[in-house]
Formats: structure tokens, C-alpha cells, sequence
């Protein structure tokens, strides 16, 4: 299939303040429930995990979600499922719950430990079901989710591309994190686009574990030798 | 036809089934129904639409597109601005767990309309307490008060504690605000700046223009992402004050331009008192390190030592330091205050504040508590209360005010009333921001506004009075420039003579001390738990963190359950260590429940000392 689009996302670590917000967006866009009684960071649901590291210069907060690789996928090799598809019209890699069967091969192959696993059915207090998105469904414990770039709103947006007789193909659209970001150090974008794909070649900007080769399409730009050092070191450890 | 082909056709039929999408159509739809039990939450249906709105959780107004389905709004979104992690599930406040959904009379189910004859029926006067004062429900207050005889209050200031203070020192008193726009540098003394303090998605913007120097004893976020985080000995402020106006005093000129002011020579002395050295040693900050932050008084800075808005502010006299070092400095980084108009005949009694009222004064008192993170110690309250006082709370949630009020009210909460935004404090801008009603109120809830104005006989409602402010503001929303700081005219108040702040400044506190702090906003959803619980970015509520030998030496183990001992009560905390920490501090990140933890000191801190710290066996 022709590729249409290759989204990515260009994360600036010197405007994040580590406030959760795209945490926060992110859980209420994609109807991820709030934290079980047991749930610790490293059993936590979030699609997306902002995390600090302490250098010299201060706290350095980097926002970390599924990389969307587009280069020998290691979650989808694994899956024995066909659970997980990369999708060459948008280079973002789905992840079909009804699907997984839970054995979380794609966990243990995902380098950026990016996925997460129910370990409970989803459950908000009484009332809450009142906010849920209609746009996303709820998923079932025993099933693997990750970030999948708001691909719900991708939908809509084409939809309405569509309603309004637009062509068919790139459609550009925001995902929660990067509209709900205050400082908008996350933004959103096309790599088929000549403009956006340049400010993700810039000398300072970079991807995290890039020499495994797996093309990860989450990009970050710090000016900050230190925190690039930092933000480095702490994803190889 | 023979039965030879009708065995091959069959066989032949069911191999080829296996390569036909049947089977695995069957599969995908079973899969799917094995998705939707009866038990998994299913969203909403219906018409899904977006409007427009303010949010009115806190000073900051942000501007807002509710999406709807049908009339429940299910996902707020930043509209031309930014709003802050609370912000963004605002909207969950309509079914918090924590909500109060009927009136409660000792604890008991009962009728709004009852809490009013009880008002009514009791002889003596009558005062309410607005906790998020400045909306135009408070104007309606002091409008129906004035024709009731009432008196209203408000709680102790801690954002905006030092503009305050410095208001005081003025000639003509203004409300000013620190113009973080001007301010080259910022120095934050023990105050949560960049972790929501006033109007967080404002404040927090890291692409600020100004340094921030944090002086702080704890680690906290805001020293974390400051520029330069000055790790000050616990309680110690003061002194590190008074050391930068000791050294801003060393400049001839600006030492004769602050002599012409009244009550120079009492903060001369007062200042004088400790030499560099003994701040040194009493803050732990070099004394090199006091010099390179006096210097941030070359170009446009501001001093803000309001306190956290959960842990208590700080003490009046660290106030008092703070406010006279922005005169010092020459006001610059700070700017007055534009009012939002209001129709003149609104005209109602003056504010108090509730620290000001005698103790044991108040004989029927309303409090009024609109939305999360506004509560106040009961302790600082019930103190003010007569013998016998009726208390009647109108409140959103029942945590803060159970066994404590007798009545209690449900009140509407943000988006199923028009509310406004209080004034912004951290802005020299004036704004006026409003939220219309998107959602039917909570059967039963009663606006404050109305309840007071039920009792003077008036049954215009807060929507129309909104309205009518409207249009006194002439227009939608509307932003009020800025004025001029106005000139100081004293550097240290009446109150703050007779060598108040130079023994303050010597207080060096011992023994392991304990400081609380939070966020306020913590209690707008259980969804903000991610951000604690299933992440690292904010600290637990009722987890207690201290030096690892603090911990050592208390006998206490990180990662462990522990007792937490304070003068007001004791509850269990989750310990954790932190080498960064100061020796000899234990600090208290508090939960919903906090309001009932501090207790107010003499110098009008809230912070609790610790009595005891014990391993749960």
C-alpha cells in the first residue's frame, strides 16, 4: 500500500515542565480508568509516561509513549496474535485488543517499555462512565494497550475530510497530549511534510535508542548538552 | 451426482472454508462479544457537541471547549490558552466520589430549605465565611450582608500573602501583583511558583522569561525546574531576607533613598542585628551565595514569599522581610491591579478577615466553599466560633466540613452553575471570566449566593446577577490593564516594630521539624492520581519523605507504613528517603484531608511540628 502519511511527534524537552497534562489528556481521551488501588508506576496503565531525571542544571521531564517504529517493528515480529499492525497509509503502529491474547511477548520486546498491560477490568467510581469517549472503546483485563497517536481522532478527521469533499489521503489532525499541552512542548506532525520533517533533522534534535535501528518516529530536541547527555544515559540504563 | 462427489464436494467445501474469511469473521465477532460483559463501563450515546467556557476552578479563567454528549460534558480542551492537568478533568468534579449529593443535618439526611429556617430562627449576627473570595458571588454576599447586618470574611491569604503585605506599606493601598512579565529574576521563598500556585497554567510556563531563584529546604518541583535552587535550613527564611536587605543596604544610594522612608531605621536595625556570617550559618546558604542573589536586585525583581497554598503560609514576619526587600528594591517586577467593575448599587459591608475577628465572636456562620482546594484548617475557624455557634456549610464536598458543621448543603459545581473566576493574583491584568451553566444541577444543590440572598428576601438568582455584571463590564470577556506600581511610603508596618522581626530572624528551630505542603488541586478527580500514584511527577498524598539518617534515626524504614504523630492527630503515611533531603526535616505531603493536619502557630503558619514518627509493626 502507497504510504500517505508518516506521522510523527517532535517532543521539546526545554519547554516541558513534567505538569502531566498530556498524561492526564491522554488517559481521558483513550478512556484509560484511574489508577487501581495496587497500581505502582511500573504496573500503572498510562499510554504515556512523562518521566524525571535529575541533573546538574535541574529536573529534565521526558514524556514517554509508543515510539511508533517503523523499522523491523519489534512488537508486531512477536506478536503471535496479529494483534499488532503497523499501518503503512499512517506509519502508526495499532494495537487490536480483541485480538491479544495477554501474553505480552510485545512487552518484552518493546526497547522502551512503552506498553502496558490490564492486569483489571477498567473501572471508574460510580457516575463516571458519564465521561467516557464515545470515539474510543474500553478494553478488557488480560489485553496489552499502548499510545497508538489518538487514532480515533485520525479517524474523525478523515471522516470530516471526507464530509467536506476533500481528497483522500494525508489528513492532519492533533492528538490529545499535544492539544492539551500548556507549553506546547509537544507537537504533532507529518514527516511527509518537508517543513516538519526538517525541524526533526535539526542538530538538535534526536530518538531515543536510535542505534537499534528500530526507526522510532517520537522525536526530542533539547539545546541542553546536559539534558541530551542525561535524557541519553537514562534510556540506555 | 454420486456419493463419491458429494463427499468430495463436502470435504473440498470444508477445507475451503479454512481459506474464506468465515472463520475468521467468527473469531473477530467473538472476540469482540467477549469484550462487552455486562460489567465493562460503556460510554454515552447522543448528540455530541462543543461549547465554549471558562474555567472558574481557580484565579487563572483559562478558556476552555467543553465536548459534549447530549448535555454531559465528557472531555475539556484548551481554547487559544492552556489549561492545567485539574483543568483538563474539571469536568469530573460532578460525580467525584468525595461529592456531598443531599443535605446532611448532624450527619443525617435532610432538607435545604430546613438549613435556611435554622438561620433564620437564630438570634445574634451572622457572618460568612467566603473561601474563594472576589467572584461576583462575594459582591452578592456583602450586598445581602449589608441588609442582614452580617459580616463577611475571608480566609487568611497565602497566594498573594506578600503583595498583601506589601499593600500595607503603601500610603494609599492597592492591590498589587507581581508583573512576572517585568521580573528579570524572581526569588520564590518557600512557595510552590511553578507547581500550582495561583493559576498554574499560567505560572508554570517554562518558556518564562524571568530567572526564578528557589530558596526552599526541601527538593521540591518548583527548585527542581528553577534556575537556582538555594537549599535553606527549615524555617530559616527570615534570616536569608534580612540578609539580602543587609546587603542591599550596603549601597549608599539606595540606602538614602530607603532612609526617607518610615520605619527604615526599626528594619535597619533589625537587619543589622545578623551579620552575614550568622545568616550563613543559621540558612546554610554561603555567604558568597547570599551576595550572587543580591545582585538580582540590578535589574527588575520580585520577591514572593507567599507560602504553599496547602502546607499554610509563612509567618508574618517572614512576609514583612519580603515585602520590605520589593520596596528596597524598588518595587520594580510588581504593578497595581485594575478592578473588574460592578454595578455601583452593589455597594455591600467591607471585607474582614477571619484572623482579625475576636475568638469566640461568631454566633451563625455560612461558609461558603465553592470548588476544590479551598479549605482552611477547622482549627483556625472553630476558634472564632461562640459557645454554641450554628454552622451551616455550603460546600461541594463532604470531607472538609463533616462533624464539624451542622448543616451541610450541596452546592453546585463548576459547569452546572454560571460562576466567574476570582481575580488573578500572580497578574498585574485584571480579567473577568465566566462559565455558563453546560449541564442541569445536582438535585437539591444550592448556590450559596441564593441561600444568603433567600435570607435577606431577595430572589434574584446568581445567573442574573452575573448577567448584570456583564453588563457593567460591557462586553464578554474582558482583560483590565495594568496601573503603575504605586510608591512605597513605609518599609516596615507599626506591627512589625519593636524588634519582632530581628528575634524572628534569630529563631533557629531544632529538633526534627516537619513542614506539609500539597497540591491543592489534588481533589478534582480521581484521574489525577496518575500522576502520583501510576507515575513519579508529583508526591503521594500522606507520604512523609526525610534524610535517609533522619529516617535512620527515628528508627523508621523507607518504603515502609508509618505513624504519623502531629498536635492535631495522627494518621498512617507511606515513608520514603530522599538524600537530598535536610537532616532533621520531615516532610508531609498531605491529601484531601488536610485541613484538618495544621494548625495555626502564632506568627499565622499553618505548618504542623512533628511529635512523633513510629514503624507500623
Amino acid at each position: 500500500m502507497k504510504t500517505t502519511s508518516r506521522y510523527a511527534m517532535l517532543v521539546d524537552l526545554d519547554k516541558c515542565d513534567g505538569c502531566g497534562a498530556c498524561m492526564v489528556a491522554c488517559a481521558m481521551e483513550n478512556n484509560v480508568p484511574p489508577p487501581s488501588s495496587h497500581a505502582k508506576p511500573r504496573t500503572g496503565r498510562n499510554w504515556l509516561r512523562v518521566f524525571r531525571i535529575q541533573t546538574e542544571q535541574g529536573d529534565v521531564h521526558i514524556p514517554v509513549a509508543c515510539m511508533q517504529c517503523e523499522d523491523e517493528t519489534p512488537c508486531q515480529s512477536v506478536c503471535p496474535q496479529k494483534a499488532v499492525e503497523f499501518d503503512p497509509a499512517t506509519g502508526i503502529v495499532g494495537q487490536i485488543p480483541e485480538r491479544c491474547l495477554g501474553c505480552r511477548y510485545c512487552m518484552a520486546a518493546c526497547p522502551y517499555q512503552a506498553r502496558v498491560f490490564n492486569w483489571d477490568d477498567p473501572q471508574w467510581p460510580a457516575g463516571y462512565e458519564a465521561t467516557l469517549n464515545p470515539a474510543v472503546g474500553v478494553r478488557q483485563r488480560g489485553t496489552v494497550e499502548k499510545c497508538n497517536f489518538c487514532h480515533g481522532r485520525w479517524h474523525q478527521a478523515r471522516e470530516q475530510a471526507a464530509a467536506e469533499g476533500k481528497p483522500a489521503g494525508a489528513v492532519a489532525y492533533t492528538p490529545a497530549c499535544a492539544e492539551a499541552c500548556p507549553s506546547q512542548a509537544v507537537t504533532f506532525g507529518d514527516l511527509n511534510d518537508p517543513v516538519f520533517a526538517a525541524r526533526t533533522r535539526e542538530a538538535d534534535a534526536f530518538r531515543l535508542l536510535e542505534p537499534l535501528g528500530t526507526g522510532p518516529k517520537v522525536f526530542y530536541r533539547t539545546s541542553s548538552v546536559i539534558t541530551r547527555k542525561a535524557v541519553t544515559e537514562q534510556s540506555h540504563a | 451426482m454420486i456419493r463419491r462427489d458429494l463427499l468430495v464436494f463436502g470435504g473440498g467445501a470444508a477445507a475451503g472454508l479454512v481459506f474464506t474469511p468465515l472463520p475468521w469473521r467468527l473469531l473477530g465477532d467473538s472476540a469482540m462479544w467477549s469484550q462487552n460483559w455486562s460489567w465493562m463501563p460503556r460510554a454515552p450515546r447522543g448528540e455530541i457537541s462543543d461549547k465554549e467556557a471558562r474555567c472558574t476552578l481557580c484565579a487563572g479563567g483559562c478558556a476552555l471547549r467543553a465536548h459534549l454528549v447530549g448535555t454531559t460534558p465528557v472531555s475539556l480542551w484548551p481554547r487559544g490558552s492552556a489549561l492545567c492537568p485539574a483543568g483538563l478533568v474539571a469536568h469530573h468534579m460532578i460525580w467525584h466520589p468525595l461529592r456531598l449529593r443531599e443535605t446532611l443535618h448532624a450527619g443525617k439526611p435532610a432538607q435545604a430549605d430546613a438549613a435556611l429556617e435554622a438561620v433564620r430562627a437564630r438570634k445574634g449576627q451572622l457572618a460568612v465565611l467566603d473561601l474563594q473570595p472576589g467572584r461576583t458571588a462575594s459582591l452578592i454576599h456583602r450586598l445581602h450582608l449589608a441588609k442582614l447586618g452580617g459580616t463577611y470574611l475571608t480566609p487568611p491569604r497565602v497566594e498573594g500573602a506578600t503583595a498583601a503585605a506589601m499593600a500595607s506599606l503603601l500610603e494609599r493601598p492597592a492591590r498589587l501583583a507581581p508583573d512576572l512579565s517585568a521580573a528579570q529574576t524572581v526569588i520564590s521563598v518557600s512557595t510552590p511558583l511553578l507547581d500550582g500556585w495561583a493559576t498554574p497554567a499560567h505560572a508554570a510556563r517554562p518558556n518564562r522569561a524571568f530567572k526564578l531563584i528557589q530558596a526552599e529546604a526541601r527538593r521540591s518541583r518548583t527548585a527542581g525546574l528553577a534556575d537556582v535552587h538555594l537549599s535553606i535550613r527549615p524555617f530559616t527564611e527570615t534570616a536569608l531576607l534580612l540578609a539580602l536587605g543587609r546587603i542591599l543596604l550596603e549601597d549608599p544610594a539606595r540606602r538614602a533613598a530607603a532612609a526617607k522612608l518610615g520605619g527604615f531605621e526599626d528594619y535597619q536595625n533589625a537587619a543589622n542585628s545578623l551579620t552575614l556570617e550568622e545568616a550563613a550559618r543559621q540558612t546554610g546558604v554561603t555567604v558568597d551565595q547570599l551576595r550572587a542573589t543580591a545582585r538580582a536586585f540590578d535589574g527588575p525583581c520580585a520577591v514572593i514569599a507567599d507560602g504553599d497554598p496547602v502546607g499554610g503560609p509563612l509567618r508574618e514576619e517572614t512576609r514583612a522581610a519580603a515585602a520590605a526587600l520589593n520596596v528596597l528594591g524598588g518595587l520594580r517586577g510588581f504593578a497595581a491591579q485594575a478592578e473588574v467593575p460592578a454595578p455601583k448599587e452593589w455597594a455591600g459591608v467591607a471585607e474582614s478577615r477571619l484572623d482579625a475577628v475576636a475568638d469566640g465572636s461568631i454566633e451563625t456562620l455560612l461558609i461558603d466553599e465553592p470548588g476544590p482546594g479551598l479549605g482552611l484548617p477547622w482549627l483556625v475557624i472553630e476558634k472564632k466560633l461562640a459557645p454554641g455557634a450554628l454552622v451551616v456549610a455550603l460546600t461541594w464536598n463532604r470531607a472538609n466540613f463533616f462533624g464539624a458543621a451542622d448543616w451541610m448543603v450541596p452546592a453546585p459545581v463548576f459547569l452546572e452553575a454560571a460562576q466567574d473566576a476570582p481575580p488573578r493574583y500572580d497578574s498585574p491584568r485584571a480579567a473577568w471570566a465566566v462559565s455558563p451553566a453546560l449541564m442541569p444541577a445536582l438535585a437539591g444543590s444550592v448556590h450559596a449566593a441564593d441561600f444568603v440572598a433567600r435570607l435577606a428576601g431577595d430572589e434574584i438568582k446568581i445567573a442574573d446577577r452575573l448577567a448584570e455584571r456583564g453588563k457593567a463590564v460591557g462586553g464578554d470577556f474582558h482583560e483590565f490593564d495594568p496601573l503603575p506600581a504605586p510608591r512605597a511610603d513605609r518599609l516596615l508596618t507599626v506591627a512589625m516594630t519593636g524588634g519582632r522581626l530581628a528575634r524572628a530572624a534569630r529563631f533557629v528551630p531544632d529538633g526534627v521539624l516537619m513542614m506539609a505542603h500539597g497540591w491543592r488541586l489534588a481533589a478534582v478527580s480521581p484521574l489525577l492520581a496518575k500522576l502520583w500514584q501510576e507515575s513519579e511527577l508529583k508526591e503521594t498524598p500522606h507520604q512523609v519523605t526525610a534524610h535517609p539518617d533522619t529516617l535512620r534515626a527515628m528508627n523508621v524504614t523507607a518504603g515502609r507504613s508509618a505513624r504519623l504523630e502531629l498536635p492535631t492527630g495522627s494518621l498512617t503515611v507511606q515513608v520514603s528517603a530522599d538524600a537530598a533531603a535536610p537532616p532533621g526535616l520531615v516532610s508531609l505531603s498531605t491529601g484531601p484531608a488536610w485541613s484538618r493536619l495544621c494548625k495555626p502557630d502564632d506568627g499565622g503558619a499553618w505548618s504542623a511540628r512533628l511529635v512523633k514518627l513510629e514503624a507500623i509493626a
